[in-house]
């Protein structure tokens, strides 16, 4: 009785520690190279400590035509923050996975240089529904991005 | 006229008292930051995981988290190994990153000078609730560092970085 007892205790422990590893796993999903819809940029996700943040580090337009130069963070509220290169930029923060999506993060616009709460959502794992928002989730804007398969 | 200021004088005395503060400098000494090879043409990432002990360095001066009021990367700099110089790099961005507090962008080098060895950012004027980093266990220091070309080895820094804490006194 008490060796079967002890058995199942074992087979709990084995299966939390299993689900646990999985959650982890499913959040690690977000790594990796994604291109919004748009097809203007390549973002990079990376994790660093426990929560998921992404740079681009391609841009299909690089040079500013305005100033013949790489383009830079030109609309950043803190002027001495304009000169940072787009090319590299992390536009999105601190995503935590919870429940299945990647949350309290945001994401940056450089085109218009607001940063918007945002939620991350995989349909699959090479397409990502990623929300925008102000305040409630409800008044926001899904764009969908794609996994970039490196070949 | 002379009774308004008789007035006013002990408020404004009262005001000059509370407001009072003290500015000390918090310094890191050398953190490691490394950018793990290979490194590839275009924007790669150099971390550096430091533990502050700051509640600490605050009671060594008399002080204590309540007191802190304003706290502020002041200076940033980058120590390159001797083996190589910045003409590798292009740009470089830091970020100061913790579990308990979101990612700021602290400074900038854009362009990277050519042909040294110490590399001194501009740090950010407008700098929010930064002591929330300090206060926990480990924060790290995220630098994103833009390379011409594609190089195979670990890239090896030294950063030293330099707070700014304003005391209520």
């Amino acid at each position: 009785m008490y060796m079967k007892s002890l058995w199942l205790l074992c087979g709990l422990m084995v299966t939390m520690m299993t689900a646990t590893a999985t959650a982890q796993n499913n959040g690690d999903q977000l790594i990796g190279l994604w291109e919004p819809s748009n097809g203007k940029a390549r973002v990079k996700v990376e994790k660093i400590g426990s929560k998921y943040y992404g740079k681009i580090v391609w841009l299909r337009e690089p040079i500013d035509p305005q100033t013949n130069q790489p383009k830079v963070d030109k609309n950043n509220p803190d002027e001495s923050m304009r000169s940072v290169p787009l090319k590299g930029y992390r536009m999105l923060k601190d995503f935590v996975f919870i429940n299945g999506e990647w949350t309290d993060g945001t994401i940056y616009d450089p085109e218009s240089g607001s940063t918007y709460s945002c939620v991350i959502k995989a349909k699959d794992e090479n397409t990502l529904d990623i929300r925008g928002y102000v305040g409630v989730k409800a008044l926001g804007r899904t764009d969908v991005w794609k996994r970039v398969k490196l070949k | 006229m002379r009774s308004l200021l008789l007035f006013l004088f002990p408020f404004a005395l009262f005001f000059v008292a509370c407001s009072s503060s003290e500015v000390l400098l918090f310094t890191t000494g050398e953190v490691s930051v490394l950018a793990s090879g290979p490194l590839m043409e275009g924007s790669n990432t150099a971390q550096g995981e430091y533990q502050p002990a700051f509640e600490q360095w605050l009671q060594s001066k008399g002080a204590s988290m309540a007191d802190v009021r304003e706290a502020k990367l002041l200076k940033a700099s980058l120590l390159l190994p001797d083996s190589m110089n910045s003409s590798l790099m292009s740009e470089i961005t830091l970020h100061l990153a913790a579990e308990k507090a979101d990612m700021q962008k602290v400074g900038v080098l854009n362009p990277v000078p050519e042909g040294q060895t110490r590399l001194v950012l501009q740090t950010a004027q407008e700098q929010k609730n930064i002591a929330d980093f300090l206060r926990q266990p480990s924060m790290t220091f995220v630098a994103d560092i833009n390379v011409k070309k594609d190089t195979l080895p670990d890239l090896h820094l030294k950063g030293i970085f330099e707070f700014q804490i304003t005391l209520n006194r």
